[in-house]
């Protein structure tokens, strides 16, 4: 994987793709087999090992495991920076703010105030806040489990947008979906899972819903 | 952006208001209530005597009030309170005179009984109401084996002084409230730490996905609760001196909880202001003189107490508000359609 590659991961519910992502990442431990990241074998025991390896993981349950509901569109988005740098290299308020106007108005998020709770916010304004809480940790691949999951139309398109201009941008992304049609749009590769392996790997025309789907279905 | 300030604002306007009415009856029922006379080099009046005896309700709220924001409580905190004033009164009897270690004694008990806690919550995930009953009901049972089953009394007066001494006019009980207040507001607000604490208390799991210690930081909190009511428990000792393990610190946890609440903060954890912490000890300390200065008899004191805070607790609930200005515009509607 390169810099600038987007990886989809495509399969049934089940098959395994949030799971690969949280074990990516060290959430969860694995039995066997290895991870590589920047062609050195990694071992995370936790998040905070991927994080420091440069990584970055929007997970899939937002309300759960995404936005801290009571704090503000600010503190949601420096957090992931602030515990990267450390507890006592505190971001100052000013600078705070500067990384909120940037990426509010970087990412089109629809706020009258940055210090409005992230709670007040609708689903894709979310989803978003929590994409520039990563992108402000300045990763070198970022993880999406299923990036637009319960989001309206219009901001659905949006995020589609905005992971083509990443990967432009030189950001390598994972990104695990239940729609084809969001993979294809954006993949330069398309990995199928099944059961939790690996079934299928498509690159280049290889890439459209009918094969995704054959691959998936196949058995 | 209006609306967000106003909301800050009011998380400050209605403790601080509370408080304010409080004071505002007191000057009704004795007039000299504001009354400050400078005398001997110290302050003397109703005021500084109320900030005086609200001291170690106040520093057990700072400390509580950090565990309430990562979604715990320690109810431990009076007895550790005993435990300290032991501790400091067991190296005064045995004759040791040097301050530095009377002190030291007390730090270190209420510091590895915070460990205990921090490690029973962070590491062992025992829900915290438990975790700290464990020490809540065993804590006095050390106090008393330190005490060998007596009321310890000492006297030693460089000990004494930070409990009666004065320091700027002002006593020393309150100057520590001061010092640890500015401390814990540096290390919180001058840090990310405050931020961290309120990530863990708003979403755990969150914080573990962007790689936050939720261990470390249950830890690091419940070791400055224990450190806190250490202080509170030597000034308590120091008082009398003496130390009582049956009593001193006794139900002082559940006044920090309820000075935390008043101040406030949900119990579910999140946002956190040690200052409005405060703010609720000073609104139960001034509740407690108010009873009496207005000559009620005693024994109507805790009920008047409750019920005052459940009027404070009420005002703060956004349900209440909300069915309140509900029942306004109930009225209102039946008024006009009246008319």
């Amino acid at each position: 994987m390169c810099k600038g590659d987007v990886i989809g991961l495509a399969g049934l519910l089940g098959s395994g793709r949030t799971e690969l992502c949280r074990l990516i990442f060290g959430v969860d431990k694995k039995h066997s087999g290895t991870v590589t990241f920047n062609g050195k074998a990694v071992n995370f025991s936790s998040p905070r090992d991927a994080i420091d390896a440069g990584m970055g993981l929007c997970p899939e349950d937002r309300k759960h495991d995404g936005i801290l509901g009571q704090l503000s569109i600010r503190e949601n988005m420096i957090l992931a920076r602030q515990i990267k740098q450390g507890w006592w290299k505190f971001i100052s308020r000013k600078e705070q703010e500067d990384i909120a106007n940037q990426y509010v108005k970087e990412l089109s998020i629809a706020t009258s105030d940055i210090e409005k709770p992230i709670e007040q916010l609708s689903g894709g304004n979310q989803q978003k806040v929590i994409l520039a809480r990563w992108l402000a940790a300045n990763p070198t691949l970022l993880i999406l489990d299923e990036p637009t999951r319960g989001i309206d139309i219009g901001a659905h398109a949006e995020i589609i947008r905005l992971i083509r201009k990443l990967c432009d941008q030189g950001l390598a992304l994972v990104v695990a979906s239940s729609e084809l049609e969001e993979l294809v749009a954006f993949s330069s590769k398309v990995i199928v899972l099944r059961d939790r392996n690996k079934v299928a790997e498509l690159e280049g025309d290889e890439i459209n819903p009918q094969r995704i789907m054959q691959a998936i279905a196949a058995s | 952006m209006n609306l967000t300030k106003s909301q800050n604002l009011r998380r400050y306007l209605w403790p601080c208001a509370g408080l304010l009415v409080l004071l505002i009856i007191n000057v009704i029922i004795s007039p000299e209530f504001f009354h400050i006379e400078f005398k001997d080099g110290r302050f003397y009046g109703s005021l500084i005597d109320v900030l005086n005896r609200a001291a170690p309700v106040a520093l057990l709220a700072i400390g509580m009030a950090l565990v309430i924001a990562t979604g715990g409580v320690d109810l431990s905190v009076g007895s550790i309170m005993a435990i300290a004033g032991a501790a400091s009164a067991y190296y005064i009897t045995k004759g040791v005179d040097n301050l530095a270690i009377i002190i030291g004694a007390g730090l270190v008990a209420g510091l590895i009984a915070g460990v205990i806690n921090g490690f029973l919550v962070g590491y062992m995930s025992i829900q915290p109401i438990v975790a700290t009953l464990i020490l809540m009901v065993a804590g006095r049972g050390i106090a008393q084996l330190m005490n060998e089953g007596q009321i310890v009394t000492f006297d030693h007066a460089g000990f004494a002084f930070l409990g009666t001494g004065n320091f700027l006019g002002l006593p020393f009980p309150i100057v520590l409230v001061i010092i640890t207040f500015i401390i814990v507001q540096l290390l919180t607000r001058r840090t990310a730490l405050g931020l961290y604490i309120e990530a863990v208390g708003a979403n755990p799991s969150a914080s573990h996905y962007m790689g936050l210690n939720a261990k470390a930081i249950k830890m690091s909190v419940y070791c400055v609760a224990g450190l806190c009511a250490a202080l509170a428990g030597m000034i308590a000792a120091a008082d009398i001196k003496g130390s009582d393990a049956n009593n001193a610190g006794l139900w002082l946890e559940l006044d920090a909880i309820l000075a935390v609440v008043i101040g406030g903060a949900s119990l579910m954890g999140g946002r956190f202001s040690i200052f409005l912490a405060v703010i609720g000890a000073l609104i139960i300390q001034t509740l407690t003189v108010t009873i009496i200065l207005s000559g009620i008899p005693p024994k109507f004191n805790l009920l008047i107490k409750a019920s005052a805070i459940i009027i404070v607790l009420l005002m703060q609930s956004p349900r209440f508000q909300q069915q309140l200005s509900q029942l306004n515009f109930w009225t209102k509607k039946k008024e006009s359609n009246r008319a």
